[in-house]
């Protein structure tokens, strides 16, 4: 679950940091979390701005958003392990 | 890594000509058209997920067409892969032996630090090289000598501070 909410705070982040909440529910659809998500997370790492007359969900806290994904290994791809993995099975 | 060149066969995803094409493109074609870029931009924000094309479809904003054009030139290149058993209903994953795959998700770390002056980029670095690396030394050879040094160090404070004392002893006696 947790590792859900880190894909979703990862993917934020590498979209410039800020989605409109429209499509932010697509996303949190997608990796099957609820929108009750975004109330969740710490207070002042996230929030839901309005800007011309769309609301748009910004991420406040770039690296405490970049901690989170690597506390749950979802910063970088670990194709490494897979690779040694495939490599010394064969 | 999968090149264009190493999958010259006409099958489901690409022909021949596609393959010719794409040698002289710069990157290998990887930075296509607009609608190319827009589905790779969502894999590279999360590469951990399946998608299937509704996903894309959904996720992108963009035409069911467009997204299945953008697909097979992914395939093509060996940076999605279709992980589903049924022809029909295909399921796609992100292939994480693309070394592209990789060097992309620095590149989005580049873009977010040139714009907002940060460094997060010498963080996805080091998780990565500590993701490869895992079982390297945990110090560094700098800071191996840098702890012995500051070791030898406490040992001769150590004996200054004891010969200091029998001098004042001595001198007291």
């Amino acid at each position: 679950m947790r590792k859900r909410e880190a894909m979703f705070i990862a993917w934020l982040k590498r979209n410039r940091a800020g989605k409109t909440l429209n499509v932010c529910r697509r996303k949190l659809r997608h990796l099957e979390l609820s929108e009750d998500v975004l109330a969740s997370f710490p207070s002042g790492m996230i929030c839901i701005q309005r800007q011309y007359g769309e609301e748009f969900v910004h991420l406040e806290d770039r690296t405490w958003a970049d901690e989170f994904a690597k506390a749950h290994q979802v910063m970088v791809l670990h194709h490494a392990q897979h690779f040694k993995q495939k490599k010394y099975l064969l | 890594m999968n090149s264009g060149v190493s999958t010259m066969k006409k099958d489901e995803t690409g022909s021949v000509h596609d393959v010719v094409r794409d040698v002289d493109v710069p990157f290998g074609g990887l930075f296509g058209s607009i609608s190319q870029q827009r589905v790779l931009q969502e894999l590279v924000a999360d590469p951990y997920s399946t998608y299937t094309p509704r996903d894309l479809t959904e996720l992108t904003e963009l035409t069911e067409p467009t997204v299945r054009e953008a697909i097979t030139a992914l395939l093509r290149l060996g940076i999605l892969r279709n992980i589903s058993r049924r022809k029909m209903r295909p399921v796609y994953q992100v292939n994480q032996d693309s070394n592209r795959m990789v060097a992309l998700m620095f590149l989005r770390y580049a873009v977010l630090d040139d714009e907002y002056s940060e460094d997060h980029l010498i963080d996805a670095v080091k998780c990565y090289h500590e993701s490869v690396h895992s079982t390297s030394l945990e110090i560094e050879p700098g800071e191996f000598t840098s702890v012995m040094y500051d070791s030898y160090w406490s040992i001769a404070k150590e004996a200054l501070s004891g010969e200091k004392a029998y001098v004042a002893a001595s001198a007291g006696v």
